[in-house]
């Protein structure tokens, strides 16, 4: 029996987590999230000015009776917060020791879960070359279960290349949506990422996006020795090679400076990187890591 | 191997690399992007990529052309030039057979003598001698290549003895109707060297190029004959000589067969350069051919084996000439080993003794009281008579009854016999100083009894002994047991080795054989060699047959109708030819090129010019390079 997605121990743990955006963000209804939209809820934030058409009913009489003049109270309105998480499916994430897939779903389904019982709106999506829905909108702990089943569901589009760029572009234009973007992938995509990175720019600016890298130790250190045939599993493409020192430090320059580009990309546009090897325990990712990055508390 | 059959053997080799370089692990990974990126990296920053990428070209070129260039097998001229006009000699003596490290030295001389013929340019002509006791022209004086090389290649070594300081004459009387010749001498040196040579051999220099070892071991039997002797007892003895030129003391067995039957076997302990003789009693072993030979594996076989032919006992005839004389007709016809004829001094057959003498074949002459005008140059006994042509300084002075006093006990003629109570009525005595004169029994002034030898017409001498008293006028016939013995004696004693069969002959040597009777000369025989081919010979007017020089050693047939009548066992039975060290002192050129002798050493032309291992090896390092390199590319 495969082994679940999220254990019971695990479960209980990440119970009184809760989702941080260092954005306010707006939604349709008064949620548990604090918004910069000052509007109707019960928590006081500051007064203003009367001008003609506010509602009266936020009109503080007690400073109209001490000063003469109308002041407004206004209060900070709380909204619900939506947290989309994309993860790649594409053939190249079904590979390493422990499976880049497995520990993707499995970090989705930790963050959706935590959104989940946050009363947070959690859709989850999948993309290879293009974006497809896998989960939600939905919220409230009662989803949980479902928002399991499906990432537990969720395979590997074996007939599809990744296309970073044309699926974060579908979900950048999906629009309206704010509050926290996941992305967990492993950038092999041979047209390179900084495209795809572009395109998700523009979200960042009303929606934390948190850009998951995520890599098997075998792909961090390859352990390989004699002459070899090298085929991509995506596309059949093959690479020969006699493995060498010079070949293998130069394998490891390579790896650097991909991370250290999509790294650099993310901060000047504003999305946190987050490198996430698959040997390092899920729940110390969760637990420890993104709580101290700030994602989680 | 020709570098052919290297390159064939290479060939799976190169093709095993191939298909290994092909066979690649197939490995299916997320992504080859960043591998990618890494192969090009390197690219970027590999120094002299470039030259890098064409690298295994180069390499593979290399090998190939070295592998080329070891087909068409390079040459070094290390050496100094042929000449315009080269003389090559090579040595076919026996000590030429000698094997060392599986190669005959007679193969290493003339492997030497290709190698030059090879060098030889297309104007350049040489002249091949081969040479052993003379030297004999195997191909005159040609410059066509092909010609030389089929000449030598068909050239066998012999068995024959050398006589270097003749081979030098005649190779400088080739080098004189020459201009500026180059002289090349290729052989083992086992030889003397100039001793013997005339002057004009050392207006030339010759270029020696030696084969074969330093100290070659080699175990010989260097002198061999069947003997009778001639004692109160006769007997047939064989005699042979075993000589070792081992380093160490060593153990031999040598092996006596008649007709391939053991008869004899003996154990031979000799020290480094010792001789040790073998005498063995073949009385009683019936006529035929008789082996001696040496288990050795030494370096030359030819001498460990000595092949002899053991003859029937013959009557020895004898002719005696003079008056009646009964007493000597009976001592004569009582010996089972005398052949008796007897002529009056009027039928003295003188053309027929002349012939017989020329032949070798003439009786032991008795002259009894009468001696013809010439005496023939046999062996002869003399009874109341002198011969007067033997020596001019014997004295000759008559004597009444003279009395034998004493005699000489070890002659073999006399040997045994007693003369104290032989009285005799008048006699000869005679005296002289001449060393051939002997005395065999002194009366009180002069010998009564003696030996002579006489000269021979074409050289040599023949033996005769004088009894210096007219047997009639004593009483030694009667009751005197010494009469009969010592005309027995004196008879076997004369005819001992003119009218002996001879039991081997030795190579080069002219085999000359008297045909069975009832050949008339003229008549066609044939001689069969022992290799088997057979020859014609014509039986000269002399009534012998004549072979030619003896070159190879085994046993030669006469056949008369195809029937073998006679059979001569022909053996090396030379203690030079079987010393394989090198004795030839053979001069180093300074470093002016000045030698101190005519003889210069010479360096191997075989060895020092083939090229090709040394290219087929870098054509190994570079296969090898590329290999290596191969393995450290690292890009697509």
């Amino acid at each position: 029996m495969p082994e679940p997605l999220l254990d019971q121990d695990f479960i209980a743990r990440i119970e009184r987590l809760e989702l941080v955006s260092r954005k306010i963000v707006s939604g349709k209804l008064k949620g548990e999230r604090r918004s910069r939209r000052r509007g109707h809820s019960t928590e006081f934030a500051d007064f203003r000015p009367y001008v003609p058409g506010d509602d009266l009913r936020f009109l503080d009489w007690n400073i109209y009776g001490r000063l003469d003049r109308l002041f407004l109270r206004v209060f900070l309105e709380e909204e619900d917060l939506w947290l989309d998480i994309l993860v790649d499916t594409s053939p190249s994430m079904d590979w390493g020791e422990p499976n880049k897939l497995t520990y993707a779903r499995r970090l989705a389904a930790a963050l959706g879960y935590i959104g989940l019982v946050n009363q947070d709106r959690v859709r989850v999506s999948s993309f290879a070359s293009r974006l497809r829905p896998v989960f939600g909108p939905a919220r409230g702990r009662r989803q949980a279960r479902r928002l399991l089943e499906r990432l537990d569901a969720l395979e590997v589009d074996r007939e599809e290349e990744t296309r970073l760029a044309p699926s974060l572009r579908t979900f950048s234009l999906s629009g309206g949506k704010t509050g926290i973007a996941i992305v967990i992938t492993d950038f092999f995509d041979r047209r390179g990422f900084e495209d795809a990175l572009r395109t998700l720019t523009a979200r960042a600016a009303t929606t934390d996006v948190f850009v998951f890298h995520v890599l098997s130790p075998q792909e961090i250190r390859p352990e390989v020795t004699g002459d070899l045939r090298l085929v991509d599993i995506e596309n059949e493409e093959a690479a020969e090679i006699t493995v060498s020192r010079p070949l293998l430090d130069a394998y490891q320059r390579s790896l650097d400076r991909f991370r250290g580009g999509i790294q650099h990309q993310c901060r000047r546009s504003g999305m946190h990187y987050v490198f996430a090897p698959t040997d390092v325990p899920f729940d110390q990712l969760v637990l420890g890591y993104l709580r101290r990055r700030g994602l989680v508390r | 191997m020709t570098p052919l059959w290297w390159l064939l053997g290479f060939l799976p080799a190169l093709l095993v690399l191939y298909f290994l370089k092909l066979k690649r692990e197939e490995v299916r990974i997320s992504s080859t992007l960043l591998w990618r990126r890494s192969l090009e990296d390197l690219h970027v920053n590999a120094p002299f990529q470039r030259l890098r990428r064409s690298l295994l070209f180069w390499l593979q070129l290399a090998a190939l052309s070295f592998l080329i260039l070891a087909v068409w097998r390079p040459r070094c001229d290390r050496a100094a030039e042929i000449g315009r006009s080269a003389i090559v000699a090579i040595d076919v003596s026996g000590s030429m057979k000698a094997v060392e490290d599986g190669t005959s030295r007679f193969e290493r001389a003339r492997d030497e003598a290709l190698a030059l013929v090879d060098r030889l340019e297309p104007t350049d002509r040489m002249i091949v001698l081969s040479f052993a006791q003379v030297a004999a022209t195997v191909q005159p004086l040609t410059s066509d290549r092909a010609l030389l090389s089929s000449r030598l290649r068909s050239l066998e070594p012999t068995d024959l003895p050398t006589d270097f300081a003749a081979v030098l004459e005649t190779l400088s009387e080739v080098a004189e109707s020459l201009e500026s010749p180059a002289i090349w001498v290729i052989g083992d040196g086992a030889h003397g060297g100039l001793d013997a040579a005339p002057a004009k051999v050392q207006r030339f220099e010759y270029q020696f190029i030696r084969v074969g070892g330093k100290e070659t071991e080699n175990v010989a039997i260097t002198q061999a004959d069947v003997r009778r002797t001639y004692g109160h007892t006769p007997r047939t003895e064989l005699f042979a000589l075993v000589s070792s030129r081992f380093t160490t003391e060593k153990e031999w067995t040598v092996r006596i067969e008649r007709e391939g039957q053991l008869i004899d076997a003996r154990r031979v302990r000799l020290a480094p350069g010792g001789h040790e003789g073998i005498i063995v009693d073949v009385s009683l072993v019936k006529p035929g051919l008789l082996e001696v030979a040496i288990e050795a594996g030494d370096a030359l076989e030819t001498d460990n084996r000595v092949v002899l032919a053991l003859d029937e006992p013959k009557p020895t005839p004898v002719l005696i000439v003079g008056p009646e004389n009964p007493w000597l007709d009976d001592v004569f016809r009582s010996s089972p080993e005398v052949a008796v004829e007897r002529v009056t001094p009027e039928g003295f057959p003188r053309e027929r003794l002349a012939q017989q003498v020329v032949d070798g074949t003439a009786p032991v002459l008795v002259f009894d009281r009468w001696l013809p005008e010439t005496i023939p140059a046999a062996p002869a006994l003399f009874i109341g008579c002198h011969p007067s042509d033997a020596l001019a300084s014997v004295d000759y002075k008559e004597r009444e009854q003279p009395v034998i006093v004493d005699w000489d006990r070890i002659h073999p003629v006399l040997r045994d016999l007693a003369f104290e109570s032989v009285r005799i009525r008048r006699g000869e005595v005679a005296s002289s100083e001449d060393a051939r004169f002997r005395c065999l029994a002194d009366a009180t002034d002069g010998c009564l009894i003696s030996e002579l030898k006489r000269s021979r017409p074409g050289g040599g001498t023949v033996s005769a002994i004088v009894v210096g008293f007219d047997i009639l006028e004593s009483n030694w016939p009667l009751g005197h047991f010494s009469f009969p013995i010592f005309f027995d004696n004196a008879i076997a004693w004369l005819g001992r080795s003119e009218l002996e069969k001879r039991a081997r002959w030795q190579t080069g040597e002219v085999l000359t054989a008297k045909p069975p009777p009832g050949v008339e000369p003229g008549a066609h025989l044939r001689f069969r060699d022992p290799s088997g081919a057979e020859r014609p010979a014509v039986a000269e007017p002399g009534g012998l047959v004549s072979l030619g020089r003896i070159e190879r050693t085994g046993v030669y047939e006469l056949l008369v109708d195809g029937k073998v009548v006679d059979r001569f066992p022909a053996d090396l039975l030379d203690d030079s030819e079987s010393n394989l060290t090198p004795r030839l002192e053979a001069s180093s050129k300074t470093g002016d090129g000045a030698a101190t002798g005519p003889i210069v050493e010479a360096a191997s032309v075989r060895e020092t010019r083939e090229l090709w291992p040394w290219f087929a090896l870098a054509a190994l390092a570079f296969v090898v390079l590329e290999w290596y390199v191969y393995h450290r590319r690292t890009y697509i």
